[in-house]
């Protein structure tokens, strides 16, 4: 199994690392619109993850619900909340010499059981576009889920419409 | 050496684990938000994985369209109350916002 990468797994490194890198400007970068924007890049390199793993759906996807929708939405809640470029708003607190070691600590004891374990080794082989097997999983299985979920985007709209608006005074009706 | 599956879990764990300081260590209520983002994509990553490694067939990926819709969705609520508190208490420090009713 020590013969060269193929470029498959040379891929997989650079993207791995393209998403830790991202990942800690998310996490770490006291500025918090080069967060939103490190979040952007993070979000891409987990998009091309998914299309090493033949997700060719769930990557397009991510890229138009996450980075054309959510992302956008970070980026005005962080410009119509106001002094972000002042770091005493914005920045890491004081709790970082707590909470970077106990991280530290987790991931430690998470790699360690991810890799004693036994998981398997080869993937199973592909199948070609899988937007075919999961509209039959929503369809079939998991059609209550699937309606549940239409009815909670349509609360989410109307709750959010409800709690982002201005309050209007009584004199400023009509 | 080639990638397998522990590579995949390996690196959504680092990045939920990344996510957990961010929700440990930022003050500002948007950023907060941003660290539930990457948590949600490192189990995303993991339901990916494994249903490529033939646990689970499809229902991964059934799965993983569903744990989007609903971060877009809780994201749209989450900023709707970062929006409110901002309004109302001109910050939006969630060590400073600690009264639920004023």
């Amino acid at each position: 199994m020590m013969d060269a990468l193929t470029l498959k797994d040379a891929l997989f490194w650079a993207f791995a690392f393209l998403t830790v890198g991202f990942g800690l400007m998310v996490t770490f970068h006291r500025s918090l619109v080069h967060a939103a924007l490190g979040l952007m890049g993070t979000l891409l390199s987990v998009a091309c993850i998914y299309g090493l793993l033949d997700a060719d759906f769930v990557a397009v996807t991510q890229i138009i619900v996450y980075v054309g929708g959510v992302l956008i939405l970070f980026l005005f809640g962080v410009f119509l909340t106001r002094r972000i470029d002042d770091i005493e708003v914005s920045n890491l607190s004081v709790n970082w010499m707590v909470a970077v070691p106990a991280g530290l600590v987790l991931l430690a004891v998470i790699l360690y059981a991810v890799i004693s374990s036994p998981l398997p080794m080869a993937p199973v082989d592909a199948t070609g576009p899988t937007v075919e097997g999961i509209g039959n999983e929503f369809l079939s299985r998991y059609l209550l889920p699937f309606e549940v979920l239409s009815v909670i985007l349509l609360a989410v709209l109307v709750g959010a419409l409800m709690m982002a608006r201005r309050e209007l005074k009584p004199e400023e009706r009509d | 050496m080639h990638v397998t599956l522990t590579h995949f879990v390996a690196l959504a764990s680092i990045l939920f684990v990344l996510g957990l300081i961010n929700l440990a260590t930022r003050r500002n209520a948007i950023g907060v938000l941003l660290g539930v983002e990457l948590i949600l994509n490192a189990s995303n990553v993991n339901l990916v994985a494994f249903s490529r490694y033939g646990i689970g067939g499809m229902e991964g990926h059934a799965f993983a369209v569903m744990v989007i819709a609903l971060a877009a969705a809780e994201t749209v609520v989450a900023l709707a109350i970062v929006l409110a508190i901002f309004h109302h208490y001109r910050t939006v420090d969630v060590d400073r916002v600690s009264k639920m009713k004023l």
